[in-house]
């Protein structure tokens, strides 16, 4: 049959266009994001919003932690104070700490270095300035130097060494910071979010620079690590994976092309539906979304997989055949395929990670432009062939389903899965889906070590939607907690209201400040008879009556001080609430938490750990349900379509049988499965699905010939692509390449097995 | 607004940076300076240092700084329990106790006591390590740290310690210990800042 060149020009020029266009909205639109929270599931509670803040902004995560070997402890303790002078220089930097105090920095930042007598209550009378005194005339019979001089001139209360201690990110003994190989650690607080990788990755830069022109960099050896760190490695690496995968899975590809039909044109008409499928698919995101995640785009490969097979059922049928006549007979199969592929796919949209839906549309959208390239585009450009008349005139043949060695396997993979339920089917913690290599963790777990860093894992959350509200709110929790640490049920705690009173507070203690000579009346009672000079306390009058005309202080005066990385890792809006976390040192969880539950709702603690755990399990909850839902639909849809009980029985099976082969295989390989497995699942459902009809399908036998050739061909270049991703390092990837690459394959041998042809 | 760096001292921390060091440079010191010095030679200082414990001695202090009209006066003993471990009493105008040994200082006052890592800074380790080198007679040590300067007589000596890395400097101006044929009996510590204290040592040495 031959078809007119205009139908061939105008086919082709719509498609081009459609490429055009997609080509423009991704040059006017494509804006790629690397925040890998963007996977973690959307929040459902109060507690996994603050788990996702934490993850993105917490104090934790703005720590870069830098260690040096490769020298004795002496040149390390030298090499260690350089860089901390160095780094302590760049405005990049909160602070940097490597254990030891500053000695030459006794600088109190603002705003504490204001508002410190606004920050607690006070008592200015005279037996308690006298009670002070006393105090700091014992100071001073221990310590010295001028800077402690200076502080008790203009603070006998010592208030802000009080408020100082709430904002050490980690606990500091005077010890310079050695991990247990040897190495010199360092910890940099950036003023960039972790998420903010720009920054980060110029963070980074000023830390190489900082080692590079140290003056025996070259034998000595730098390690950085910390969350933000990690994301710049990690943004190298996705690159360097994506350009490296991309062309080790096209060469995967060109091999079994080249194999199954020895042809080059074929091979670049192959790969029209896919960049079709591509373009449009990315173009789509990039309309739908804000951003579009780096790994999303890795994925756009995984599309290689599954959107060649179409081409591959087309080449196979049309050997014998026109391009035209070959779709036309083949289509009824592919678009039932297409269908469930596309359902399967879909769920991923509910998925409830914003990640994960960008993967679902993406590749819900396409495969079906994929697939429509193939049935309107593709037949077009096959060379001509004489239609085989002989294989027209065969009769169509059912093929015999035969589901023994499906159920077989079905039952012996269900006891299998049962049985090792007991030791842990799923893998519930965050971490495992963390892109950062096993060994980068534990190269970081052995710097930290060397210091203590607070434990982040409980917290005390409050909200409300008024400002002011919920800091009165956190000043009366102050007072329970002080309470609590009176009970023993806590050693101390670090609450916004502590560096940032509400305002009432404020206007309480500013009311509370003497009148200068009111003051000055009170410390000439508390010096009597003490040999402080009578004047030595003029600073504290004078910074007194300041602080009594003070403004209040208000979160906008942290903006620019060294102080507001601190406020924004214990102060978050969360839509319209205002949120305070509360850090807890050394709580004892069990009394502690009975303690808030007698408290009546007025705050509630929050494990991390057990929250992150509840929030994969409900997200797994959630995927297994969709994907439940999603098979019923497709075994619906076949049923409706096929006619055939039996044979749709026979294809719900053999899915079954290779999806649960799949899970024992990962099981095999990987231990635990995270919820990235269960949604690599589903592209096995759709694989299985594609196979399965193609296989069952009634056709002549020299179709089934084709058909037999088109399948094995779609399972050895999915089985091959998919592999190829199995072997990447990033865990994402990694957990859908082996589950994709086995599923694949187990479906098409369970599937091809349990199909006798007569 | 520049971004001035979060400085963190903690309470303990500011209190015990310096002071720790020359309570500790007092305590250590004496036994040392209680040798004989037949010749002015720092060698031979440290060659006769020979510190048995336990031992104890009583003292007066003077603390001079730019807050006071007059000097904090403090009183009590200087115990020095066992190897390593010294302890300094204060019993008027009120009492307090600092005890140290290799890792550790702890601080008792009002029937509390706290414990702090005696690596507060660099500053107070170099102070330390010399103590150290002068215990052990190692002079070499010593002299990588401190420039000296003998003067005086046999009966009647002084030894001036100045700190030579620049750091510490700026918060040590120097170490002077004097003494007579038998003891020693006198320490004096000028800080940066016009503060200075002078400590008088009994010859009364209480065994106990």
């Amino acid at each position: 049959m031959s078809h007119p060149t205009s139908v061939l020009w105008r086919t082709s020029l719509l498609w081009v266009g459609v490429a055009v266009l997609a080509i423009v909205i991704l040059v006017s639109r494509l804006q790629l994001s690397f925040d890998l929270s963007a996977f973690f599931p959307q929040q459902t509670t109060l507690a996994h919003d603050v788990l996702i803040e934490q993850l993105r902004n917490g104090p934790g995560s703005r720590l870069i932690v830098i260690g040096i070997n490769g020298s004795d402890p002496q040149q390390l303790a030298e090499v260690s104070d350089q860089m901390k002078q160095r780094l302590a220089a760049d405005p990049a930097f909160v602070a940097v700490l490597n254990g030891e105090f500053d000695e030459d920095a006794t600088q109190v930042p603002e705003p504490v270095s204001s508002y410190y007598l606004l920050l607690r209550d006070i008592d200015y009378s005279r037996e308690s300035l006298r009670q002070a005194l006393q105090l700091r005339l014992q100071d001073l019979a221990f310590g010295g130097g001028s800077a402690l001089l200076e502080l008790i001139a203009r603070d006998p209360f010592l208030i802000t060494l009080d408020v100082l201690q709430q904002l050490v990110p980690v606990d500091m003994d005077g010890d310079l910071w050695f991990s247990e190989n040897g190495s010199a650690v360092l910890m940099a607080e950036t003023h960039a979010a972790a998420i903010d990788i720009t920054a980060q990755a110029a963070a980074v830069g000023a830390v190489r620079s900082a080692f590079d022109a140290l003056p025996d960099a070259e034998k000595l050896n730098l390690d950085i690590t910390g969350v933000g760190a990690f994301s710049v490695e990690l943004r190298e690496t996705i690159q360097t994976e994506a350009t490296k995968r991309s062309i080790m899975a096209s060469a995967a590809l060109l091999l079994v092309l080249l194999v199954v039909f020895r042809n080059l044109r074929m091979i670049l008409l192959a790969a029209l539906p896919i960049g079709m499928g591509f373009l449009a698919a990315l173009a789509l995101l990039s309309l739908l979304f804000d951003t579009v995640h780096g790994i999303t785009l890795a994925f756009g490969f995984t599309l290689l997989g599954v959107a060649i097979d179409y081409p591959l059922h087309l080449f196979s049928h049309a050997e014998n055949d026109s391009g035209r006549e070959a779709i036309r007979r083949i289509w009824p199969t592919m678009r039932l395929g297409v269908i469930s592929t596309a359902i399967a796919y879909l769920a991923l949209a509910f998925s409830g990670s914003q990640g994960l839906a960008q993967l679902g549309i993406f590749t819900a959208a396409g495969v079906t432009v994929a697939v429509l390239a193939t049935r309107t585009w593709l037949p077009l450009l096959l060379p001509e062939r004489r239609t085989a008349q002989p294989d027209n005139r065969e009769k169509p043949l059912a093929p015999t389903l035969r589901p023994a060695a499906a159920i077989s396997l079905l039952l012996l993979a269900a006891m299998t899965i049962a049985y090792n339920s007991e030791s842990g089917l799923w893998d519930d913690n965050l971490s495992s889906l963390s892109p950062v290599p096993v060994s980068r963790l534990q190269a970081d777990r052995a710097l930290r070590s060397a210091a203590v860093t607070p434990d982040l894992r409980y917290q005390l959350v409050l909200h409300d939607d008024s400002f002011e509200a919920l800091l009165q709110h956190s000043a009366a929790v102050d007072d329970l907690l002080a309470a609590a640490v009176e009970n023993g049920q806590l050693e101390g705690w670090r609450s916004i209201s502590q560096i940032l009173p509400s305002e009432e507070d404020q206007r309480r203690r500013q009311d509370a400040i003497p009148s200068p000579d009111g003051l000055r009346g009170n410390l000439d009672y508390a010096l009597a008879g003490t040999p402080f000079r009578t004047d030595a306390f003029e600073p504290f009058v004078t910074s007194a009556q300041a602080a009594k005309n003070l403004p209040s202080l208000l979160p906008d005066q942290f903006t620019d001080t060294p102080l507001r990385s601190w406020l924004a890792s214990h102060l978050l809006r969360i839509d319209e609430d205002w949120v305070a976390l509360v850090s807890l040192v050394q709580p004892d969880v069990g009394s502690l938490n009975r303690e808030i539950q007698s408290w009546g709702g007025q705050a509630e603690l929050v494990d991390l750990q057990t929250s992150s755990m509840g929030l994969m399990r409900d997200y797994r909850a959630g995927a297994r349900n969709t994907i439940l839902i999603a098979a019923m639909i497709i075994i619906c849809l076949l049923w409706y379509v096929r006619g055939q009980l039996r044979q749709t029985l026979w294809i719900a099976l053999t899915v079954s049988a290779a999806l649960a082969t799949t899970v024992v295989a990962i099981n095999a390989v990987h231990g635990s499965m995270t919820v990235i497995h269960l949604v690599a699942l589903l592209l096995v459902l759709g694989l299985g699905l594609d196979y399965a009809l193609f296989l069952s399908r009634s056709e002549s036998a020299s179709q089934r010939r084709a058909t037999d050739k088109g399948v094995l061909a779609c399972a050895a270049s999915t089985t091959l692509a998919f592999g190829v991703l199995a072997a990447s390092s990033i865990p994402v990837l990694k957990f859908l390449g082996l589950t994709v690459a086995t599923g694949s394959a187990a479906s098409f041998l369970i599937a091809w097995l349990g199909s006798r042809r007569r | 607004m520049t971004n001035r760096r979060v400085t963190r001292p903690t309470r303990d921390a500011l209190i015990a940076g310096a002071g720790a060091a020359l309570t500790l440079t007092l305590l250590f010191a004496l036994p040392v300076l209680a040798a004989d010095l037949p010749s002015l030679d720092l060698r031979t200082v440290l060659a006769n240092t020979t510190v048995t414990p336990p031992g104890r001695v009583t003292f007066r202090e003077e603390r001079h700084n730019p807050m006071l009209a007059e000097p904090l006066v403090l009183t009590g003993y200087l115990e020095y329990l066992e190897l390593g471990v010294l302890r300094k009493v204060i019993e008027t105008p009120f009492q307090e106790a600092f005890q140290v040994d290799a890792q550790h200082i702890i601080i008792e006052r009002d029937g509390q006591s706290r414990k702090l890592s005696l690596n507060k800074s660099r500053s107070l380790r170099t102070i330390l390590g010399a103590i150290e080198a002068i215990l052990a007679g190692e002079a070499d040590r010593l002299e990588s740290d401190f420039d000296y300067e003998l003067s005086g007589t046999v009966d009647s000596w002084t030894v001036r310690l100045t700190p030579i890395s620049q750091r510490i400097a700026k918060q040590l101006e120097s170490l002077q210990v004097s003494g007579d044929g038998e003891s020693a009996t006198g320490i004096r510590v000028d800080l940066a800042g016009g503060e200075w204290h002078q400590m008088e040592i009994s010859r009364n040495v209480a065994t106990q």
